[in-house]
């Protein structure tokens, strides 16, 4: 009996898919590749697809998406969360050693008096890029609930929350096709290490691109906290951790990408990348150590809120 | 001049665009080898992964190979072996469906007999009866010797004869093709 060709008719069910078809997936790795690290062609502006609210498709898309939330101040019912922190505001010499502003921001993050957010809650999040309309999204606090996407090509994709291990799977928002397994990617990382060897290891033991590589480091460092929100003492690690990478410079006149001077960190492209790679240099307020965003995005709203649609 | 897969892979070391015509060459493939085995949705989100997982490893590409594309069934397989659980339950499901046309119960059998293999000996059954890998390409994807293919693929094989219930096979061909 040949049962390799009984299997190769059961494989014959299903048919090559078309450009088409194929169309989500092509875009979602264009767009990573334009964001791995700082090889981003300065002419070549991607576009973030975003097909249904897969988790894979939205990692893409959000990798392809460096930005980084001030560190602030969660308030309930739509606060703005930017707020000067005051009693981090360090003296006013200018900061011309990496080690140094990171260390500066830690503290800086460690004095943020903030709250956590309730599990019901939303992170909102609004970054602007160029010359696109802004992407807004909502996260769920604890990654059970619903949230939101509204991309900078004005697509809108619901982000289904993770409930008893099962989330809904749609093509369209209106459109639920069933459920598939899932774990829960609250957006309040209260499950990361408070202290810098802790928050080394957990970016050993999840480093992206090649061994070794700062790029991959720090972009590694942007997706941690890339429209999510860290409890303050996570958030110093964080900055701690990245403090220890080599090859950091500051940027003393930096601007993010809506023009809002600060100081910068920034490091050099890896070996090969294409001639018109431009480097990230990641931005912080000059007096209060928060970050504004890098010189590709900037974030210009971000706040908890109670519902997805909900603006501060 | 057509370039070769090494040869666009090589040049995306530096122009990481043109790895586009990678994922051009090769989506269509993958993206069913992916949905036979784990169906349309996951495979949506998989496609994209398996080639950014290409395009970070592209660098340790080994460049004595024109085509690249057993190496994407690798690192498919891999991405597979992720929802291992799915897989099984996802081909339970399809020998769980009640089989009104004697045709449809020799391939319920089948699936079920998907369901219960070991992970290894699946991955390599069905690279080799869905995606008509050679054995030398299978062991590249997989990066196991030649010798453990054969063995893998004759004991996934003895399985599913098993499973199809000792039927003789002119028996079963009828089935298939009057059932």
């Amino acid at each position: 009996m040949d049962e390799l060709r009984l299997l190769r008719e059961m494989g014959d069910e299903t048919p090559l898919p078309d450009e088409a078809a194929l169309a989500p997936a092509r875009a979602v790795l264009l767009a990573g590749i334009a964001e791995r690290g700082p090889v981003r062609l300065r002419k070549r502006r991607s576009r973030y697809a975003l097909v249904g609210a897969s988790v894979v498709g939205l990692a893409a898309a959000v990798a392809a998406t460096i930005t980084l939330l001030p560190s602030g101040r969660p308030a309930p019912g739509g606060q703005a969360l930017t707020t000067a922190s005051s009693a981090a505001a360090v003296e006013a010499e200018p900061v011309t050693d990496p080690v140094r502003l990171l260390a500066f921001a830690a503290r800086a993050a460690r004095a943020d008096p903030a709250a956590p957010p309730r599990p019901d809650q939303f992170v909102y999040t609004r970054s602007e890029a160029g010359g696109d309309p802004a992407r807004e999204i909502w996260l769920s606090v604890d990654g059970v609930h619903d949230g939101l996407l509204t991309n900078h090509d004005g697509s809108t994709s619901r982000l289904p929350g993770c409930v008893g291990g099962q989330r809904d799977v749609f093509k369209d928002p209106a459109v639920v096709l069933g459920t598939e397994p899932c774990e829960p990617r609250p957006a309040y990382r209260s499950d990361l290490p408070t202290d810098v060897d802790g928050m080394l290891a957990h970016l050993d033991a999840n480093a992206s691109g090649e061994p070794g590589s700062v790029n991959a480091r720090g972009k590694d460092v942007l997706a941690l906290i890339n429209e999510s929100l860290l409890p303050p003492l996570t958030r110093a690690a964080l900055y701690e951790a990245a403090a220890r990478v080599p090859g950091l410079s500051v940027v003393r006149d930096a601007r993010d990408a809506a023009g809002r001077p600060g100081v910068g960190i920034t490091w050099p492209v890896p070996p090969g990348a294409s001639p018109d790679a431009e480097p990230v240099t990641v931005v912080f307020d000059a007096r209060t150590y928060e970050l504004l965003g890098t010189n590709f995005h900037a974030i210009t709203a971000q706040a908890v809120v109670d519902q997805v649609g909900q603006r501060p | 001049m057509t370039p070769t897969d090494a040869e666009i892979i090589d040049r995306s070391r530096h122009e990481p665009d043109a790895f586009a015509a990678i994922f051009d060459r090769h989506a269509p493939h993958i993206r069913r080898y992916l949905e036979r085995r784990l169906g349309a949705q996951v495979a949506d989100d998989l496609v994209a992964e398996t080639f950014l997982t290409a395009f970070d490893k592209r660098q340790r590409y080994d460049r004595a190979r024109p085509d690249a594309r057993p190496w994407l069934y690798g690192i498919a397989t891999n991405l597979v072996g992720r929802h291992r659980r799915h897989e099984a339950r996802r081909h339970r499901e399809r020998s769980a469906e009640t089989a009104e046309v004697a045709a449809w119960a020799v391939r319920s059998r089948l699936a079920g007999a998907l369901a219960g293999l070991t992970a290894g000996d699946r991955d390599v059954l069905l690279l080799v009866a869905w995606e008509q890998l050679a054995y030398e390409e299978v062991a590249a994807a997989l990066a196991i010797p030649v010798g453990t293919v054969r063995s893998r693929l004759h004991r996934a094989r003895r399985k599913v004869r098993e499973a199809l219930g000792g039927q003789n096979p002119t028996e079963v061909e009828e089935l298939l093709n009057n059932g």
